[in-house]
């Protein structure tokens, strides 16, 4: 059967355009967060023999093929809603279905954790590198509680509703919000890089102790580190080729995410176009800027110390929380003004993923009333707002709910939720670009990514090697000590198993609801919209 | 199902409150009405109106009434400027305050103008928008020209003033409207027939004297330094890809 649905038109402009979608998925890798991360956990002795760019180019590699199934899946079906459309038309709804619902469960999760990054991450360093600027006590302590798990709840609650007001009045707001936020944030970064570059180990070891001096209260913060930290201090270890592998998972946290602009394919203007510069292109741009923010921070700060500060545990050493490569670029110089570029564009990176994860929530569910598989009420237009009014508020409201949780649960503390996407998602979805080429042959050779090499379609062979760098990330996930999911510690695997299956229960179960009310979903899936 | 006609949509729409006009190939037809010479009909399937934001409820009533399928995933996505219903085979592609395509139009408070369409500057105004002018829409474009002839603010002409103080202010719908014009101007002929092609390329002549010469903003003026290096129009793509059905 044609899903084309092709018919002469008028015309329409969509909302998001090639440069949109660019910045929209360079957003959602989030280079700033991605650094922080590497430097926070990779070096901290938990990877003896770690080697972070050699992890930072092969997780690249390892996540490519997935970035470019997704790419061309939105090229051959530019629509809204993701796997949920493009694993639904190449096997069955069932496996479309639990594929979407896998993600957004944990899309809804992490609307929380970017919530609780801006007060984590974000303010507090700001008002901590203001504090010390301008020898102000008050401005540390107030750094100090946003940190808190009640500062980081409340100020991200604050940013999940003023988001959820911009995506009322529109997506092409956001889109403007965002191009020009994202400016901002990328000159302050390359400002953060010039500031970094600038410093050898030498020069910076003073910097932080003069900085951080003044509220641990130690001449040496550095040497108080090394002290409490004793034989469990990072020393550098030979390469080992196993411990950078496992070490992906945390270039992964970011660079397995270029394919956000697939959830908003039917708002994207040349979705062909678009989407395959789109999703590889930021995959790439933002590997290359990791890289390149990676070797100023270890050229300016050296791997020891960064492994010794990621390994003490802050409160040992009087540190309130530990400081991420932006801040120690900001202890690097005592330009106030420079202090507030690089604490100001930090924070805008901090925030970068939770209008998206909203977005996705958003158009997850409405894919799914619309199809009988959600309340119909969701995918209602409010007559007021003249926006899915319904699916925002549910976007935000569960995002709040799991901000808390994340606030004040270490247990939710942990990257899991990421192997949970990668094994019930992105695993899913390079199978579905396996059979896809056959199993939807007219759509394949109508669209605009019909290549073949030797015979053998390209989407087919991506979704292989999509599948096969899925399984090593998962393996990874498995063997990372510092991942929060292991055989030897089950409960997220329990909780990663539990969100999966739940898709299952909840399609069959909705499936039964419906037909109790004389509502047969399959019928849903069969009709084509009217001609 | 009877087959609904614009007036009824709009007829509809006005009983429970709201105002809306037609636009497209069928208001062509209606506001050239006999005038309009054989060679520039052309058969029109779909209704295009135009609304405004204050009479969405009445739209929607309006709809629910005349039995009218909506497009469901295209309103969900779109429906804050645009809607789109079905009658039968009959597809009617509504308008909310703004005609966005290649370029932008505000035509929420132009309604007023006449009792069934949009004012024929506003009409034209739609055909010389298009970058990518197919021959039905310098057809249609002929047809308002020849029909309405040119004036400034008469009953039933095109109103060149308020044409000219738009695009004066617009330098990438002026560069898009001159265009589609000096298309039309070699064109005439083919479009329009040998007897006709001389008043057309007149009216088109003239137009393009008063676009010419009429005052332009400081906006436009330094959009113009940049010229056609930076894009300046829209392409609007089919709409159909909005489906968010997984239907197979």
């Amino acid at each position: 059967m044609n899903v084309n649905f092709a018919r002469k038109a008028t015309g329409l402009v969509r909302q998001a355009g090639a440069k949109d979608v660019f910045v929209y998925n360079v957003n959602f890798i989030n280079i700033a967060i991605g650094v922080a991360f590497m430097f926070l956990f990779m070096p901290n002795g938990s990877y003896p023999g770690v080697n972070i760019y050699i992890s930072t180019i092969l997780c690249t590699i390892v996540v490519l093929p997935t970035s470019l199934v997704y790419a061309m899946f939105a090229s051959a079906m530019p629509r809204s809603g993701g796997e949920y459309v493009y694993v639904s038309r190449a096997t069955k709804p069932l496996f479309g279905f639990v594929a979407s619902w896998n993600y957004t469960i944990w899309c809804f999760f992490y609307i929380g954790v970017p919530a609780a990054f801006l007060g984590k991450y974000g303010i507090s360093a700001l008002f901590r590198e203001l504090g010390v600027s301008f020898g102000s006590t008050a401005m540390t302590n107030w750094g100090n509680w946003f940190s808190t798990p009640l500062g980081t709840a409340l100020t991200g609650t604050v940013l999940i509703i003023i988001f959820a007001i911009v995506f009322i009045y529109g997506v092409s707001l956001y889109m403007r919000i965002q191009n020009v936020l994202f400016v901002i944030a990328s000159i302050g970064l390359a400002i953060t890089a010039v500031e970094l570059l600038r410093h050898t180990p030498a020069s910076s070891l003073a910097a932080f102790n003069h900085y951080a001096g003044t509220f641990t209260g130690k001449a040496d913060t550095y040497k108080a580190i090394t002290t409490n930290l004793g034989s469990n201090a990072v020393t550098p270890a030979p390469f080992d080729l196993k411990q950078t592998l496992i070490a992906m998972t945390w270039p992964f946290t970011v660079l397995g995410f270029s394919i956000a602009s697939a959830y908003i394919g039917g708002e994207i203007k040349g979705a062909n176009r678009s989407q395959m510069i789109g999703m590889p292109g930021s995959l790439i741009y933002s590997s290359i800027w990791l890289l390149l923010v990676s070797f100023v921070t270890l050229h300016a700060f050296g791997f020891s110390f960064l492994g010794n500060l990621g390994a003490v545990t802050p409160g040992n050493v009087n540190l309130g929380f530990t400081p991420t490569f932006s801040e120690l670029a900001a202890s690097l110089t005592h330009h106030i003004w420079l202090v507030l570029i690089i604490g100001v564009s930090f924070a805008l990176w901090t925030y970068a993923w939770l209008p998206i994860y909203i977005l996705t929530c958003t158009r997850n569910l409405l894919a799914w009333a619309l199809d009988g598989l959600a309340p119909a009420k969701i995918a209602e237009v409010n007559e007021r707002t003249h926006s899915p009014l319904t699916a925002i508020v549910v976007s935000a409201v569960l995002g709040i709910g799991f901000l808390w949780l994340y606030a004040y649960d270490s247990t939710f503390s942990t990257i899991s939720g990421f192997f949970g996407q990668v094994c019930g998602t992105f695993f899913i979805t390079s199978i579905g670009a396996i059979v896809f080429p056959y199993t939807q042959k007219d759509m394949f050779e109508g669209s605009p990514v019909a290549w073949r090499v030797a015979g053998v379609p390209v989407l087919s062979i991506l979704g292989v090697l999509s599948a096969c760098g899925m399984a090593l990330i998962a393996w990874a996930f498995l063997h990372d000590p510092q991942s929060g999911i292991s055989f030897s510690q089950p409960f997220m695997i329990y909780v990663n198993l539990g969100v999966f299956v739940s898709g299952f229960i909840y399609f069959y179960a909705t499936k039964l609801i419906q037909a109790r009310q004389g509502v047969d979903i399959d019928l849903a899936f069969a009709e084509i919209p009217p001609e | 199902m009877a087959e609904i006609t614009e007036h009824d949509v709009i007829a509809a729409i006005a009983a429970n409150g709201g105002i809306a006009r037609l636009i497209g190939g069928r208001a062509i037809h209606a506001m050239c009405g006999e005038q309009l010479p054989a060679i520039l009909r052309r058969p029109s399937l779909d209704i295009d109106l135009v609304t405004t934001g204050s009479s969405r409820k009445a739209l929607k009533a309006a709809m629910t009434e005349l039995g009218c399928v909506p497009e469901q995933e295209f309103n969900l996505l779109n429906g804050k400027e645009r809607m789109m219903f079905y009658a039968g085979d009959t597809k009617i592609d509504i308008f909310i305050d703004v005609f966005r395509m290649c370029h932008v139009m505000k035509l929420g408070h132009r309604l007023e103008l006449h009792p069934l369409t949009l004012a024929p500057a506003d009409l034209l105004l739609t055909k010389l928008q298009v970058f990518h002018a197919e021959p039905k829409d310098l057809s249609d474009t002929a047809a308002l020209l020849l029909a309405c002839g040119l004036g400034s603010g008469e009953l039933g002409a095109i109103d060149t003033g308020y044409i000219a103080k738009l695009l004066g202010s617009d330098w990438g719908f002026w560069r898009t409207a001159t265009g589609t014009l000096k298309t039309l101007e070699t064109r005439a002929e083919e479009i329009a027939g040998t007897e006709l092609a001389t008043p057309l390329r007149r009216h088109v002549a003239e137009l393009l004297q008063v676009l010419e010469s009429a005052p332009k903003t400081l906006s436009w003026r330094a959009r113009a330094l940049v010229g056609e290096r930076s894009p300046w129009y829209e392409l609007p793509e089919e709409p159909d890809s909005n489906h968010l059905s997984t239907t197979a």
